[in-house]
């Protein structure tokens, strides 16, 4: 079963001499339950693939199944519905909300879904964070804060984790760690993974690797060995 | 509390100052709204009440009668009660003090008691408290005029006197030189019975008040609705109006702007924060609601406290109303209507201007929310293209230059608050203007009598005393014709009349009409008016401004109707000698007003308008300052980052700030002469309500006014420069430049 489908899938931005495709017809299966990646250089098209799977943003041409759902025919309302309900989202810079603590950050995902502050203070120790549930971002080290941030994505209990370069900001040791929790996040849960990464050593974790170039899947291999985050070096 | 109200909550921390001074504007408009409005209802209901208490006549009959034609009167169908009495003006040589005697009837016209009581003989008198206060006199003192000495027994408002009107001219008199006492009807006795120059009269219904005024041979009757008394209490509830609505609605404009340019910055800085929060699945309204809740919180903080400030303000205002019009019982009193309006008004605004800030953000999909905006193609300026004299310009210059229109939004809401301000402030400084020209226009272009003197009507072959004592005099015959409905007063004068400068050859060829009325009427030269039912031309449209009247000659009336008797009812007079003329009518008792009478009549409206106009002043520099301190602070935001980076790279503070002066000159620059023409349209469209039958207000503000107005903009802008360039000082670049990063 695929969490993923997409058709002839195209992003294009500009008009005239200043068009630019980012994505290029692109058709790719995501196997569900896999912790996948997707490589790729800067510009290749990874961070607008993962847009469109998550529904943040809608293709020019071309469609995306989720599950057999066509998502691309959603209005804006049903897609934020979609994103709210089974997509979770870890960004390279965070993007924690300044104005809350880490356990009103983690919050602002329950709440919208629906569930308790005990489901954040859950995903917070998911991820380690108990002692620091009352601090602001701007109290936290940059590890700290994307912990926060996979806690938020994960406490909704969403059916897939989109992170954008979870460790792009981080030093290597934090981002081992990050990476250690997204696979923990992965093996006890339900939720599959898809990670984009530029950094070839962190694909070596992943069951499935999509390599992308100049808006264009190069290729799709499955890793019958993957390394745990430990293993791995850069 | 959810986490969306704990958001808006903190935002609001962050944004205090801003919401401080949108608390402040909003408080300053409602408290103008409320004061005014509570007063205009309060005066009406409470005026309303008192007249009808106190048994304000419906009508006034004048002539010569006796007790027969008041039994007439009262035995008339649809008269409910009619009573004789006497009315007279005393002149106090020694301080130039006027007195006029009224005699107290039973039943109309009935005097409200402060203190004291009824006099109960010819010696004694009430006195108006108004009066009292003014002359500093109280219940034992003795009023002198003429051959009488009167003990004050009481102390009394009357619904006749709500306003101190002397006559068509003087219609505020000053209350320590015009005083009414009332006296027994004993006090005006003659050998052989009364004789009243007055009937009042209650209606029991609608009638026929010509019909009835010429059952007893009266010479003019007045109805309530047409007493100046009257007219000016229906004239002050319409200005009250008016004035409650004119400032608060500049207010709201400027609100709305600030609020859209102050949602507009902080909806683009939070433009990340918003994309992250669509993102995660949060649902337009609730974003909206994170930022609309910030200022539908603060209308509310407003409002109330502008409510609050209106409980405190109103009866400060209306004692100071009170040197304009006497109503006893006449103070606060709690509208929840008006309070609830306020709030309400105040919360769709605030909302309206955020939603339309929101409106361009929320479409936008969470990927490219999450973005930073791209930067907009520069734009060439019209004088970029004059290559001659833009490379003439130092960098400063014309980065300054580009800078004012790179944000049009931001741009305009700066020139608009200062607009707004100047023009507020030009307005106010212009409508004292525009009061002393009114009285310059009328006192030294139209009037060119020294005394006018009234009187019942004398055939032309008997010489009136008083014309042998003036240099020069004209007769004339004062009537209050009927024209379309209503009554106005129409002078027909002899030959050669030149006491009031209007085309003196024009009054034989037809009827000259002041501007006003021909306004009023759609009326110009060669259009015909029905007058009493029959028609005249008009010869000629005059400016006039105080005591409207239309003139013609006997000679072009005699041609027009056979009904109006040879008579005449008025002298203006002119004299070498004032005060020998004075004196020669008051000792022989007649009834006349001097130009001086008039001038110090006009003096006392100045003095009342005063209070208006320094609060209308007080008023607008609130707002002038806060709107430009909040926008100056937003523009001073959005900058922030740009000042700090031109610091990194070297350029000097001096020539920071002396950019962002030149910018706020190309702003000054635009918005004081819209300011200015701003100002005179506010004072243009506030003209009908200050202009009635017997007033016409002159629109003008002078230049001194323009550039006191623009001196306290620009004092604004000096201060939000020092403001700005401390600001800059104090800038920290390393962590600006981290923070606009992480942003």
């Amino acid at each position: 079963m695929n969490l993923f489908t997409t058709s002839n899938l195209t992003k294009t931005y500009g008009e005239g001499n200043a068009k630019v495709t980012a994505l290029d017809a692109i058709n790719l299966e995501i196997p569900a339950n896999k912790f996948v990646v997707i490589l790729g250089a800067s510009g290749s098209g990874k961070s607008t693939l993962l847009n469109m799977l998550g529904c943040m943003d809608t293709p020019t041409v071309g469609e995306i199944a989720f599950s057999d759902i066509n998502i691309t025919s959603f209005n804006k309302h049903k897609m934020t519905h979609f994103r709210g309900e089974n997509i979770g989202f870890v960004f390279q810079s965070y993007n924690l909300l300044p104005d809350l603590t880490a356990l009103e950050n983690v919050e602002f995902s329950t709440e919208l879904a629906g569930l308790t502050r005990s489901d954040a203070l859950n995903a917070l120790a998911a991820v380690g964070l108990s002692e620091r549930v009352n601090h602001y971002p701007a109290e936290l080290s940059g590890g700290e804060q994307q912990r926060v941030s996979i806690a938020r994505a994960i406490a909704k209990n969403p059916k897939v984790l989109l992170c954008d370069e979870p460790t792009g900001a981080l030093d290597y040791n934090t981002g081992i760690m990050v990476l250690e929790v997204l696979k923990k996040i992965h093996s006890e849960g339900s939720s599959s993974v898809v990670l984009i990464t530029h950094n070839r050593e962190i694909a070596k974790i992943a069951d499935v690797i999509i390599t992308m170039r100049s808006g264009k899947v190069q290729s799709v291999s499955e890793n019958s060995m993957p390394l745990s985050p430990s293993e791995v070096t850069w | 509390m959810g986490v969306f109200a704990r958001i808006t909550a903190r935002k609001m921390r962050v944004h205090v100052p801003q919401l401080l001074g949108l608390v402040l504007l909003l408080a300053v408009g409602v408290c103008f709204f409320i004061t005014l409005f509570t007063i205009m209802l309060r005066y009406e209901e409470t005026a309303e009440q008192y007249m009808n208490d106190y048994a304000y006549a419906d009508v006034t009959f004048y002539g010569i009668f006796d007790d027969e034609s008041v039994r007439v009167l009262s035995e008339t169908d649809g008269v409910y009660a009619a009573r004789g009495r006497s009315v007279r003006d005393f002149r106090v040589p020694e301080d130039e003090r006027i007195f006029r005697a009224v005699s107290l009837m039973d039943g109309i016209n009935l005097p409200y008691f402060y203190q004291g009581r009824p006099p109960e003989n010819a010696g004694e008198c009430i006195l108006l408290k108004r009066n009292a206060d003014a002359m500093k006199l109280g219940i034992g003192d003795t009023v002198a005029f003429g051959e009488n000495e009167l003990v004050i027994t009481g102390l009394a408002a009357n619904p006749e006197y709500i306003y101190m009107v002397q006559n068509e001219r003087t219609m505020m008199a000053q209350q320590n030189r015009f005083g009414v006492v009332y006296v027994v009807p004993e006090f005006f006795a003659q050998p052989g019975g009364f004789d009243y120059n007055e009937i009042v009269v209650l209606l029991e219904s609608e009638t026929d008040v010509n019909a009835l005024a010429g059952l007893i041979g009266a010479f003019r009757a007045i109805m309530q609705k047409d007493q100046i008394n009257y007219e000016m209490y229906r004239n002050d509830l319409s200005e009250l109006g008016s004035f409650a609505y004119i400032f608060p609605l500049v207010f709201a404009v400027l609100i709305a702007v600030v609020i859209y340019v102050m949602l507009t910055r902080a909806v683009q800085k939070d433009r990340r924060q918003i994309g992250v929060m669509k993102a995660l699945g949060a649902p337009n309204k609730k974003i909206i609601a994170v930022y609309l809740l910030q200022f539908c919180i603060t209308a509310v903080m407003g409002a109330l406290l502008g409510c609050f400030a209106a409980m405190a303000a109103t009866g400060g205002i209306i004692a100071i109303l009170s040197s304009m019009f006497v109503v006893p019982s006449l103070g606060f009193a709690l509208y929840p209507v008006l309070w609830v309006l306020a709030v309400v008004v105040s919360v769709l605004l605030c909302a309206a201007a955020g939603l339309i800030a929101l409106v361009r953000i929320l479409p936008l999909m969470p990927a490219c929310a999450l973005r930073p905006r791209t930067p907009k193609g520069g734009r060439r300026l019209l004088i970029e293209r004059i290559g001659s004299v833009w490379v003439r310009f130092s960098f400063n210059t014309r980065y300054a230059l580009k800078n004012s229109l790179r944000n049009k939004s931001r741009f305009l809401a700066v020139v608009l608050g200062m607009t707004g301000s100047c023009a507020l402030l030009a307005f106010s400084l212009g409508f004292h203007d525009s009061i002393a020209e009114t009285q310059g226009r009328f006192f030294d272009d139209f009037a060119n009598y020294d005394v006018i003197v009234s009187f019942n009507p004398m055939p032309p072959e008997l010489e009136h005393a008083a014309e042998t004592q003036a240099c020069e005099s004209s007769r004339a015959l004062i009537l209050h014709v009927e024209i379309g409905g209503e009554h106005y007063p129409l002078a027909i004068v002899e030959d050669g009349f030149d006491f009031v400068k209007i085309p003196y050859t024009e009054l034989n060829s037809g009827v000259i009409i002041p501007e006003y009325f021909a306004g009023i009427w759609d009326a110009g030269i060669g259009d015909t008016l029905e007058i009493n039912g029959y028609e005249a031309v008009v010869s000629a449209v005059v400016p006039q401004h105080v005591g409207l009247t239309l003139y013609t000659s006997f000679e072009y009336m005699g041609t027009v109707t056979d009904e109006i008797p040879p008579v005449y009812n008025t002298l203006y007079l002119r004299s070498a000698d004032m005060p020998a003329l004075v004196d020669y009518l008051n000792v022989n008792g007649m009834e006349f007003t001097t130009i001086d009478d008039d001038k110090t009549s006009f003096d006392s409206i100045m003095e009342s308008m005063e209070v208006l106009i320094w609060f209308m002043i007080a008023c607008s520099l609130i707002l002038g300052f806060t709107v430009l301190y909040a926008v100056g602070l937003i523009n001073l935001s959005a900058r922030e980052y740009e000042y700090m980076f031109m610091g990194v790279m070297g350029y000097p503070h001096k020539s920071i700030i002396a950019a962002h002066i030149k910018e706020t000159l190309v702003q000054l620059a635009l918005a004081l002469p819209l300011g200015f023409s701003g100002g005179f349209l506010l004072l243009e469209a506030i003209k009908g309500e200050f202009s009635n039958n017997n007033f016409v207000i002159a629109s003008i503000i002078t230049p001194a006014s323009n550039f006191y107005a623009a001196t306290a903009v620009a004092g604004v802008t000096v201060i939000m420069a020092a403001v700005t360039s401390r600001h800059v000082r104090r800038l920290d670049i390393v962590e600006g430049l981290k923070a606009q990063d992480d942003g």
